[in-house]
Parts: C-alpha cells; sequence; structure tokens
C-alpha cells in the first residue's frame, strides 16, 4: 500500500506532458481546419432543417451547446469554433486547465451532434486531455509560464508525474484489449494469418493496389503477426517498465528485460506500427494521435540525454 | 494525508476504466447478419469438432448470445456510476480496432449521368485521383458516415440522408451531371492462398438522385 501511494506520488519536470499537450492540439486542429476546409461545418453539425445530417430537432436530450443556444445554422459554427480555440488554447497554454475541460466539453459536444464522425481517436484524445487539464502542464512552455514567471521556459521543477503513468496505462490499456479482441480467426493460423492483408484491401481504407498486397503478402502475414504478438505482449511491456524503474533490485528476468533494452524495443516497434498505418491506410489523424501521446513514455530526464547525446546521465526510468 | 487520496481515487479510476475495457463477450444478433460472423461461425464449429467437441452451429450461437447477455448486464451494472460521469463527456474505454476483419467490405460506387451519355462511373472505391469529391470521401468523418450507415446488411438511418447530401455536393461540383447512382459492390476478399478465390461482386443499397429534385 506504502509503495502504491509512493508511485502515484512521483515527481519530475513537466516538460514532456506540456509537450503531449502541444502535440494533442497540433493533431485535433489540423483535423478542424479539415471539416472547414472540405465546407463540412453545417453538414456535420447543424441540423438537417438547416442542411445538416443531424436530425436534432426531434432529439432529446440535445447535444450540449443546442441546449443554451437556438436551432440554428450558426449554432453549428459556434459549436466547432468553441473545439477549435479551446484546443488552441490548450496547446498554447492559455488558461490551460479551463481550456482543456472546455476542450473535452466541445469536442464531446460535436461527437454527440453526429456520433458516426466521432471515431475512437476523438475519445482517446478527450480521455488524455480531461487527464491533463489536471496535470501541470502548463507550468512550462505555455502562455501561462510566460504570464506567471515571465518566460516561456516556465518553471521546470519536478510536478505530480502521475499523468504521464497514467497515459502510459492508457495506451496498455488500449493496445492489450485492442488485442485480445482480435478473436477473429484471420489473426490465427487457421486464417492463414490474413488479417492485415484483408484490412489493407478493405477499399474503405486502402492505400495500396491489389497486385502489390498479392506480390507483399508473406509481409502482411509477418505483419498480422507481429501486431498481435505486440499487442497481447502489452503486459511484459509493462512489466518490463516496472523493472527498468527499479533496475537496482535482483532478479534475473528483471537482468534480462534490462539488458536487453525490451521496453525501449516494444515502444520504438508500436511507433513503427503507426507509421505503417499511416503509410499503408487511410485512417485520417488515427496514427499520429496516437503517435502525439508517445512522448510519455519516457521521462524528460531520458529524452533529454538523448536529444543531447548525453549516456553520463543515468536517472530511474518512471522519473 | 493528500498523496493518499490521491492514489485512493486514482485506484478508482483506473478500476472502472478496467473494467469497461474487458474484452467480454459482445455477440448480439444483429451482428450475425453479416457473412463473415456466419464464416467464422462455421469455423469454430469446425475447430471445436477438430478437438472433440461437437456443438451443433446454432447451440454454439445461442450459447454465445447468453454469454455476451450475462457478462455485458455485469459490466454495465459495475460502470454505472462511471458511465454517468463519462458519457457528458465523451469518454470511453472500448477499443475493439479491426477485432473482425471482414472479408467481404463493400465498395462505394458513385456513377453520374450527364445529359444523353448515360452512366459513367464518377468514384470507385479505394481510387484517388486528387480531386475535391475524393478528399470529401476519404476524409475519416465522411468515411465514417459511409462506411457505418452504409456498408453494413442493411442501411442505417443516417444512409438516405448522406446520399441526398453528396448528390447536393455532386451537383455543385459537377454542373453538367443531371443524375447520379451510389451503391455498395460487395467485395470477396480472399488471400492469394486461398483455393476458392471468388471475383464476384455484389450490389447492395442502391440509391439514385436527380439534380431536378434539389431545385
Amino acid at each position: 500500500m506504502k509503495a502504491w501511494v509512493e508511485l502515484w506520488d512521483r515527481h519530475e519536470p513537466p516538460h514532456v506532458l506540456a509537450v503531449v499537450r502541444m502535440l494533442i492540439a497540433a493533431v485535433v486542429m489540423v483535423d478542424f481546419a479539415h471539416i472547414y476546409g472540405l465546407d463540412l461545418v453545417e453538414t456535420f453539425y447543424a441540423s438537417s432543417a438547416d442542411g445538416g445530417l443531424a436530425n436534432l430537432g426531434s432529439r432529446n436530450p440535445k447535444p450540449l451547446l443546442y441546449r443554451w443556444l437556438p436551432l440554428e445554422s450558426s449554432t453549428a459554427w459556434w459549436s466547432l469554433c468553441a473545439a477549435f480555440f479551446s484546443a488552441l488554447a490548450f496547446g498554447t497554454g492559455t488558461l490551460t486547465r479551463l481550456s482543456g475541460l472546455v476542450f473535452v466539453l466541445a469536442s464531446a459536444n460535436l461527437a454527440q451532434i453526429l456520433p458516426p464522425t466521432d471515431r475512437a481517436i476523438d475519445t482517446l484524445l478527450r480521455n488524455m486531455v480531461l487527464l491533463l487539464s489536471f496535470s501541470s502542464s502548463h507550468r512550462v512552455w505555455s502562455v501561462d509560464a510566460l504570464v506567471r514567471y515571465r518566460r516561456w521556459s516556465g518553471d521546470p521543477r519536478p510536478t505530480p508525474a502521475w499523468p504521464r503513468f497514467l497515459i502510459i496505462i492508457q495506451l496498455f490499456i488500449m493496445y492489450f484489449t485492442a488485442g485480445v479482441q482480435k478473436v477473429g480467426l484471420t489473426w490465427t493460423p487457421v486464417g492463414d494469418w490474413s488479417a492485415l492483408y484483408i484490412v489493407l484491401r478493405d477499399p474503405a481504407f486502402a492505400v495500396l493496389s491489389d497486385p502489390t498486397l498479392d506480390a507483399f503478402y508473406r509481409v502482411t502475414q509477418l505483419a498480422t503477426i507481429s501486431t498481435w504478438l505486440w499487442e497481447w505482449s502489452t503486459p511484459v511491456a509493462a512489466y518490463a517498465l516496472w523493472c527498468r524503474a527499479t533496475h537496482t533490485r535482483p532478479g534475473r528476468i528483471r537482468a534480462w528485460l534490462n539488458t536487453s533494452a525490451f521496453w525501449p524495443k516494444w515502444v520504438i516497434v508500436g511507433a513503427c506500427f503507426h507509421l505503417g498505418i499511416a503509410a499503408t491506410m487511410r485512417l485520417g489523424m488515427f496514427p499520429y494521435g496516437v503517435l502525439a501521446l508517445y512522448p510519455a513514455f519516457f521521462p524528460g530526464v531520458e529524452w533529454r540525454r538523448w536529444l543531447r547525446r548525453n549516456p553520463e546521465t543515468k536517472t530511474p526510468p518512471l522519473g | 494525508m493528500w498523496p493518499s487520496i490521491r492514489a485512493v481515487l486514482i485506484t478508482l479510476v483506473l478500476f472502472f476504466c478496467v473494467v469497461e475495457a474487458a474484452p467480454l463477450p459482445t455477440l448480439k444478433k444483429r451482428h450475425l447478419n453479416r457473412q463473415i460472423a456466419q464464416d467464422e461461425t462455421d469455423r469454430w464449429v469446425s475447430i471445436l469438432g477438430a478437438f472433440g467437441v461437437e456443438v451443433p452451429r446454432e447451440v454454439l450461437i445461442q450459447k454465445v448470445l447468453k454469454a455476451s447477455r450475462k457478462s455485458g448486464k455485469l459490466q454495465k451494472r459495475l460502470i454505472r456510476p462511471w458511465r454517468k460521469f463519462e458519457r457528458p463527456l465523451g469518454l470511453s474505454q472500448r477499443w475493439g480496432l479491426f477485432t473482425f476483419t471482414d472479408s467481404y467490405p463493400g465498395r462505394l460506387v458513385i456513377e453520374a449521368r450527364r445529359g444523353d451519355d448515360g452512366w459513367s462511373e464518377l468514384y470507385r472505391a479505394p481510387h484517388d485521383d486528387g480531386s475535391v469529391l475524393v478528399d470529401l470521401l476519404h476524409y475519416r468523418r465522411v468515411r465514417g458516415i459511409w462506411d457505418d450507415a452504409g456498408d453494413r446488411p442493411y442501411p442505417g438511418k443516417l444512409y438516405n440522408r448522406w446520399v441526398t447530401w453528396l448528390g447536393g455536393r455532386i451537383f455543385e461540383l459537377y454542373p453538367q451531371v443531371d443524375a447520379i447512382r451510389l451503391r455498395f459492390d460487395r467485395v470477396d476478399i480472399q488471400p492469394p492462398t486461398a483455393r476458392n478465390r471468388h471475383t464476384t461482386e455484389e450490389t447492395k443499397h442502391e440509391r439514385t438522385r436527380f439534380r431536378e429534385d434539389y431545385r
């Protein structure tokens, strides 16, 4: 019990959280810009009476903003503006906690208006923005820091590290449950490990041509096995992370996981999967949205060590 | 004192998140309308048979449906207070990403009629010619609508509205087009190693819209 309380009471500089905050904001703002650029604001967020796809007139309860504002196309614009500008404020760290909470509500409002336009990545990023709203990500690299400390770099003193740990746990939950739910037989030898071949040929997502995929069928099989194994190995990765944090303790498995660098390798393979998805499937912001969370896999001191190529500094990996 | 309270709160949140994310069976009767579900059931019957467990198809379906109902009820009951907090904020912990790969997906095909020239193909998924129409159809939120509402055994509520809206957009983008015809062609995706490779495509959910109806 004491160790559990101590785990959640660890402190570290908030730079990683600030980077995740900015990356999430950048990804969602680009996505919102697409909605505007493709002239989809009223299509998605106005009522059917105003040319929208959503039948809001008869809906009860109404989406959040439509409870307060009239059933007009202007409310569609207010809905998107609220989401876009709260994301902008959150990313720049302007009234960070408040803008984060407003973003979550504004994004949920968009989801309520037309649910099919809201995908898993939107949910994941809402989860993360809400979490970051309770963090100290605004202490550095933010307008809040500029106002309070008179410098953009803010106050780099250690702050609670639990939001970063929860981001990691969120990704663990997502990857592991996604892996366990892959019970379709095409993910197994019974279905000839053909799952990714089939997904990559789905006309809704396909980028590569059918002959190309046929020619690289063995590669897709290998990718299917790798994806499945990688997702199922999430508990091992969680254990490897724990072993890194307790590297001074004895144990053969701990020593092997640490000397073989299992944890960074697992993270790199995950990043490669998402880059692969971005290159071979049309899934919009999904891979970029998830990759925006990847900096959280390592504490700031490790990032600094890598970026400065200074292997001298040794610190406990969890912070 | 505060670190202990925080640890308790985080533990509580983690408990609800893990219970909600728990990969329990969630099969519903409507899922069985899909060809892929039929195929998977047949394969499971033969796999179980190979292990000496003889289960008739219908019995297996009933057992899984019953287990799904029970586990779903339990899960709902456990996370009820958490869902009250999650719902208005649009939060969730359901991550079924490509759990079942659909070997029979629908291919969106849009045809256009220009005067007396007859019907010609305007779009055939996943073709990408960089046009505004393709950008529109490939945008993830738009794809979410046609893939969810159109590519299924019975079209969803949104499908007709979406077709009507798309018709309006196409008539704006292509002034010479006076009618569009939209449909989903069922594709049979079989690995190159499959013995019986089908190439036939069935058509479903065909809809037609005329420019004159938009005036």
